[in-house]
């Protein structure tokens, strides 16, 4: 019974991984198709653009995967959907973190969203953020481990 | 018991109002004479308001039958005071006592209840609906939070729901103590949450770092056509045990055959609902 338990959570996470893989690599893919049409004259400063550009595919794909049910995720997709000054337009309306300096506090500006969360709330979702964070780091690495390893 | 069934049948086919009677017959037939005795005059009763005023005859006849009956079941219930059945009639009677016909019913369920001959009940009384409706009433299972006090702890409600709360919190940090690696041995809160703040921040390091990487690897090998392809059957692949190796490659198969034209659906309306 226990062997078969583990099984299905080995199942899961692959699963979970092979999702993760799929929709960064359909948003990287995007992109990169949008970069080769403006290869030609590439500024040393797009680098740093497309790097960042990168990450947000990252935390996108990433949120999307996790789901609209998680928090975390409806607030990293409206922070990533919306221009920054509609963002401090609304982020003016919101309340103030209660506790501002200690760990809660620092969690709370740490996870997307977490500023609205109560403690509960909060935790469960930073378990979740984490664990959907990690196997981000993992898949990101796979694919850049495999590009350098097979260049072409 | 057989001659009351008999005279319940063949009252109920002449008198239309009467289930009362043929309701709480059943039960009458384990309390010997004298009661048989009180059901004879009921009955004469009722087939004497039945032939006396044809129009006011449910009002009285179920008057009538209502206070011979429920004296019968008081007698009962006091026998067994601390019975299930006295909370129930109890309950019943302080929520419709005016209404006769539940009176009627609060005989029948506290007895129902001494006898224990339910099964005779509930075809034959025309009341069945209602009393499976009420019936279970006196217990249902409520929706509280269940938070047990210790000796010397606090029993009222704001404690215990404080308590409550931090035993979820606690909970949850076990579940983040997990997940975070080497998180285990460190004792206190306030530590494990700077551990978990640390991690999420080395991650999201990794995740900007990598990025660079996949940029600097993205821009050197530029135009490389089919990178889809082999890259998730190969990162799905990674898993170093047989299991994940097996899953991942039918997980990869199954994305070949017929993944595509959703993914389409999904890059064209934004794709929030449809990953779930």
């Amino acid at each position: 019974m226990p062997n078969s338990k583990s099984a299905i959570t080995l199942l899961n996470s692959t699963s979970s991984r092979f999702r993760f893989a799929r929709t960064f690599l359909r948003l990287f893919s995007r992109i990169k198709s949008q970069r080769s049409a403006t290869f030609a004259s590439a500024p040393p400063d797009q680098l740093k653009r497309q790097s960042q550009r990168i990450k947000m595919v990252a935390y996108s794909s990433m949120a999307r995967v996790a789901g609209p049910r998680r928090a975390w995720a409806r607030a990293l997709l409206f922070k990533l959907q919306t221009r920054p000054r509609h963002r401090t337009l609304m982020r003016r309306k919101r309340r103030p973190s209660t506790s501002p300096d200690d760990q809660v506090g620092k969690l709370r500006r740490l996870l997307p969203g977490g500023e609205t969360m109560d403690v509960c709330t909060l935790l469960e979702e930073t378990a979740n953020y984490i664990h959907c964070l990690s196997t981000q780091v993992k898949v990101m690495k796979a694919i850049s481990d495999q590009h350098l390893s097979t260049p072409n | 018991m057989d001659p009351p069934l008999v005279n319940e049948s063949s009252f109920s086919a002449a008198n239309p109002s009467a289930y009362s009677l043929a309701s709480i017959w059943p039960f009458g037939g384990e309390q010997g004479g004298s009661v048989l005795g009180l059901r004879m005059a009921n009955l004469a009763q009722n087939l004497g308001g039945f032939r006396e005023s044809s129009t006011n005859r449910d009002g009285s006849m179920e008057e009538s039958t209502v206070t011979e009956q429920s004296g019968g079941g008081r007698k009962r219930k006091d026998v067994s005071s601390e019975d299930e059945s006295s909370r129930m009639v109890s309950t019943s009677s302080a929520n419709q006592l005016s209404n006769s016909n539940d009176k009627r019913m609060k005989v029948v369920e506290s007895r129902d209840e001494n006898g224990g001959i339910k099964a005779e009940v509930d075809p034959n009384s025309a009341d069945g609906k209602k009393l499976a409706e009420q019936s279970p009433k006196p217990e249902p299972p409520k929706d509280y939070i269940h938070v047990r006090a210790r000796r010397g702890q606090a029993t009222d409600s704001h404690s215990l729901a404080e308590r409550a709360r931090r035993e979820k919190i606690s909970e949850r940090m076990k579940i983040l103590q997990d997940l975070v690696p080497g998180c285990n041995k460190v004792i206190g809160k306030a530590l494990v949450l700077d551990e978990i703040i640390n991690y999420i921040q080395s991650l999201q390091r990794q995740v900007e770092f990598l990025s660079m990487k996949l940029e600097a690897v993205n821009s050197r090998m530029s135009i490389s056509p089919g990178i889809e392809g082999f890259t998730v059957k190969n990162i799905v692949n990674q898993p170093y045990d047989a299991a994940g190796i097996l899953y991942g490659s039918q997980a990869a198969r199954d994305y070949t055959q017929g993944a595509q034209p959703e993914w389409l659906h999904m890059q064209i309306g934004g794709g929030f609902e449809r990953t779930s």
